[in-house]
């Protein structure tokens, strides 16, 4: 199996305190996988180290068998990376759902109408077509998060990097996020410290602690 | 819903301010107030409040004035003051500020600046969230506002805890930057039609263009 993403020995400090060390792991083609953790454990900085948003202290890095060796190395694969952040309302560049969710196609140069098009396509298929024109703001925790993910989804990334995606989300919502995710067939690295909701959606389930991340199952 | 066009509503709140600031008061520069009242006669009496809570500074202007000497001045400013931020608020008390970057981009303002009015709602809206959640947070936790040392540390440490949010908030906002390919401008749908009100208030306000160049 192709892999998608490959840390070798990855650490990671903070203010000069080492938040975890030697992780090492792989992602295939199409694999979900997911990694728990304690609070403070790093589970949201590795997350970020993947994204390109943050360098790690030491280890490398790979996407598609490229190194990242530093955070400009990313640019080429910005548009493979989807990434949902613990706080989705830092997501949104938009004022109305439809508006955000083209935004990244626009911004990548492609004319307002078929962008528009997408967006709707995209929104009709997370069921969400009758939010089009509502104010994000104003919209639930769980209708935010299915925007959130349809702005990521447009642009057919081939990773999708979820941090919480169920935080703070009620039985439905989540239950709602979980058949998306389902659905989805894409490499996924999902962060949650919910495990009732890991299970429904992968197998493979990495722990992350100071010493490394260590497959549970 | 509003029942203007954001780019009528922000043409007509500049025109009417510069004619009022800069121009003779007379009774034909109160018919577009009488005509946004009309339209928006559901809200009137709240706004009306929150003129009259804006007036406490107003009030403070006249005072200094009137103290100077200048009464008929401070009669005159107080009287502008009032009509132009009264017209301001019926126009826009009921919109969400993002109707006014809507104008701004209608009106073919530069991207740039289009987008940084944009960013700087959605930062006054997210600390503005947060002072609200620090209030209720306060409350629940039996703080009462005070001129104990206490009550000014805890201020103190408020106005920090908004201060490292905010220093949060646009790191995570130049991450989103990074990560959805943002160069600068935002994308917006303008499908805001012209309406007959649009037209009336365009017309009313340009009435007293007209009345005070001729």
């Amino acid at each position: 199996m192709s892999c998608s993403i490959n840390l070798k020995k990855v650490s990671y400090a903070n203010c000069s305190k080492e938040i975890f060390s030697n992780v090492t792991f792989n992602v295939g083609h199409e694999e979900k996988v997911a990694i728990i953790g304690a609070n403070g454990s790093g589970k949201s900085s590795l997350l970020k180290i993947i994204a390109g948003l943050i360098s790690p202290s030491e280890g490398g890095v790979f996407l598609f068998h490229n190194e990242m060796k530093s955070l400009k190395d990313f640019r080429q694969h910005r548009s493979d990376l989807g990434y949902l952040p613990q706080e989705v309302n830092d997501h949104f560049l938009c004022p109305t759902v439809i508006e955000d969710v083209m935004f990244a196609l626009r911004a990548n140069g492609q004319d307002k109408e078929n962008s528009y098009n997408k967006a709707i396509a995209i929104l009709d298929q997370l069921g969400i077509s009758h939010l089009e024109n509502r104010i994000i703001y104003e919209l639930s925790g769980g209708e935010q998060k299915i925007v959130a993910l349809a702005g990521i989804l447009i642009t057919k990334p081939k990773i999708l990097l979820l941090d919480e995606p169920t935080n703070a989300l009620d039985e439905d919502a989540e239950n709602r996020i979980i058949d998306i995710l389902n659905s989805i067939k894409k490499s996924m690295v999902i962060v949650s410290h919910h495990k009732t909701f890991i299970d429904k959606l992968t197998p493979t389930m990495y722990r992350l602690n100071a010493e490394g991340l260590n497959k549970i199952s | 819903m509003n029942r203007f066009n954001p780019s009528v509503m922000l043409i007509c709140a500049f025109v009417y301010s510069i004619f009022i600031s800069f121009n003779q008061i007379e009774v034909l520069f109160i018919t577009p107030l009488v005509f946004l009242m009309v339209c928006e006669y559901k809200r009137v009496i709240k706004v009306l409040k929150k003129l009259l809570f804006l007036n406490f500074f107003i009030a403070m202007i006249f005072v200094v004035l009137a103290l100077q000497g200048n009464m008929e001045e401070a009669i005159n400013v107080y009287i502008r003051t009032n009509m132009i931020i009264l017209f301001n608020l019926l126009l826009f008390s009921s919109t969400n500020g993002f109707d006014i970057v809507r104008a701004l981009n209608e009106l073919r303002f530069p991207r740039q600046f289009v987008s940084s009015v944009y960013f700087t709602l959605k930062m006054i809206q997210t600390l503005n969230e947060e002072f609200k959640r620090i209030k209720y947070t306060l409350k629940a936790r039996g703080f009462c506002a005070g001129t104990s040392m206490f009550a000014y540390e805890t201020y103190g440490n408020l106005f920090g805890h908004i201060f490292v949010k905010s220093i949060r908030k646009s790191n995570a906002l130049r991450d989103s930057f990074l990560l959805r390919g943002f160069h600068g401008r935002i994308y917006l749908i303008n499908n805001n039609k012209l309406s007959l009100y649009d037209m009336i208030l365009f017309l009313v306000v340009n009435l007293i263009v007209i009345k005070t160049v001729v």
